[in-house]
């Protein structure tokens, strides 16, 4: 039992990169296009992978591979609400996300062009704050992504502490029994 | 190995889950009052050595050791396995709920076969045979399960040939590492608590 125990800190210890195997799917706007990152959850880019994009009704509406990084982009669809975005690695591994797109088209910032702001109307500044402020949110959102596939060490020893204590509520019923 | 929600279809959920339904049971049914300390403790080592992480290439694979789960436990790989993936689809998102039962069987029907060839050999007087034995129970087991996860995508479009031919690549080393692993650890508890490889 004890040599067990051994091995089963062995097997923590060896664990010190805690990611687990999942993959992953990273979407975020960059200048009018929708980019997508797919990568396993150790780092590895999900290459050659297929990619399903659906429109908030849930039809398809467009279907691609990722390149040798692990990514792809697309155009921004005209359409307005989440759209669901697919990853199908090979060996059965399936990433998803959704991103909302609220129809009309963010102007890329700091594109260079001079733009006389007495012209702008309303909408054209909101377009333009639009894709400042996802420009300015992506590493923030990447940040977050990175954070939620760590494997966290209390989630392994709550694992472990779900599996004994189940033996010990097994334990306990055989022994009344036996009285 | 852990295929992920919404890939297969429900004819494949459904006989996974049958599959395993039925090993578990086979497996609770036999459990004595003495095997469920060791059956807890290889559950949490397969819990947590899906963790290991071995970079092969351009992709990485872990470790699974339902090879040595099998040749200990027998018929109890599958409530063993089980609950491992359970635990690692509720807190890793590994995997998933409605493929418990397909991956549990693609994991734990290697591990029992595993058992069946090699648990008459790893009692042999021998110490060497006993290491061989268990060299080839955690290189079988990952070469198993590899096939199974190929024959479980079929179903779905893909080719047997050429996902058996991917997972079984990514997986070659873990087959080296697992089978030397599970090696070493039978040989010990050869020599140190013989008792555990009667049961």
């Amino acid at each position: 039992m004890r040599k067990g125990i051994f091995l089963l800190c062995f097997l923590l210890l060896l664990s010190s990169s805690l990611f687990a195997h999942r993959v992953n799917v990273f979407a975020y706007k960059e200048g009018g296009k929708i980019c997508l990152e797919g990568y396993f959850s150790d780092g590895t880019p999900a290459r050659n992978s297929k990619i399903e994009v659906y429109n908030p009704e849930g039809k398809k509406i467009l279907e691609g591979k990722t390149d040798e990084k692990g990514e792809f982009s697309f155009p921004i669809p005209g359409e307005k609400g989440n759209l669901k975005i697919v990853l199908l690695a090979s060996m059965g591994h399936r990433g998803e996300t959704s991103i909302s797109v609220g129809g009309n088209v963010p102007v890329p910032a700091g594109e260079g062009k001079k733009i006389d702001a007495g012209k702008l109307g309303d909408r054209d500044i909101e377009r333009m704050v639009e894709g400042a402020v996802e420009k300015a949110m992506k590493p923030v959102i990447k940040m977050i992504e990175e954070e939620n596939r760590r494997v966290r060490l209390t989630d392994i020893l709550g694992g472990i502490g779900y599996i004994l204590g189940l033996a010990g509520v097994a334990l306990y019923f055989l022994s009344k029994r036996k009285k | 190995m852990h295929i992920s929600e919404g890939i297969l279809s429900a004819p494949v959920l459904l006989s996974g889950a049958g599959v395993t339904i039925i090993g578990t049971a086979l497996g609770l049914r036999g459990m004595k009052e003495e095997k469920i300390p060791r059956t807890a403790l290889l559950s949490s080592a397969f819990f947590v050595a899906s963790l290991v992480h071995v970079p092969v290439g351009p992709s990485s694979a872990h470790l699974i050791l339902n090879g040595l789960v099998g040749i200990l436990l027998g018929w109890a790989a599958f409530p063993a396995i089980l609950l491992g993936l359970t635990l690692q689809a509720a807190l890793f998102q590994f995997g998933g709920l409605t493929t418990l039962g397909v991956n549990t069987m693609n994991m734990a029907l290697p591990a029992v076969i595993c058992y069946f060839l090699f648990h008459l050999l790893v009692k042999k007087k021998s110490t060497a045979l006993t290491g061989i034995a268990g060299f080839l129970a955690g290189f079988l087991g990952v070469l198993l399960s590899g096939l199974m996860v190929a024959l479980s995508l079929v179903f779905t479009g893909e080719y047997f040939r050429q996902v058996a031919k991917l997972v079984i690549i990514v997986h070659l080393p873990i087959m080296f590492i697992e089978g030397v692993i599970t090696g070493f650890i039978v040989v010990f508890l050869r020599k140190v608590k013989p008792e555990i490889l009667e049961g």
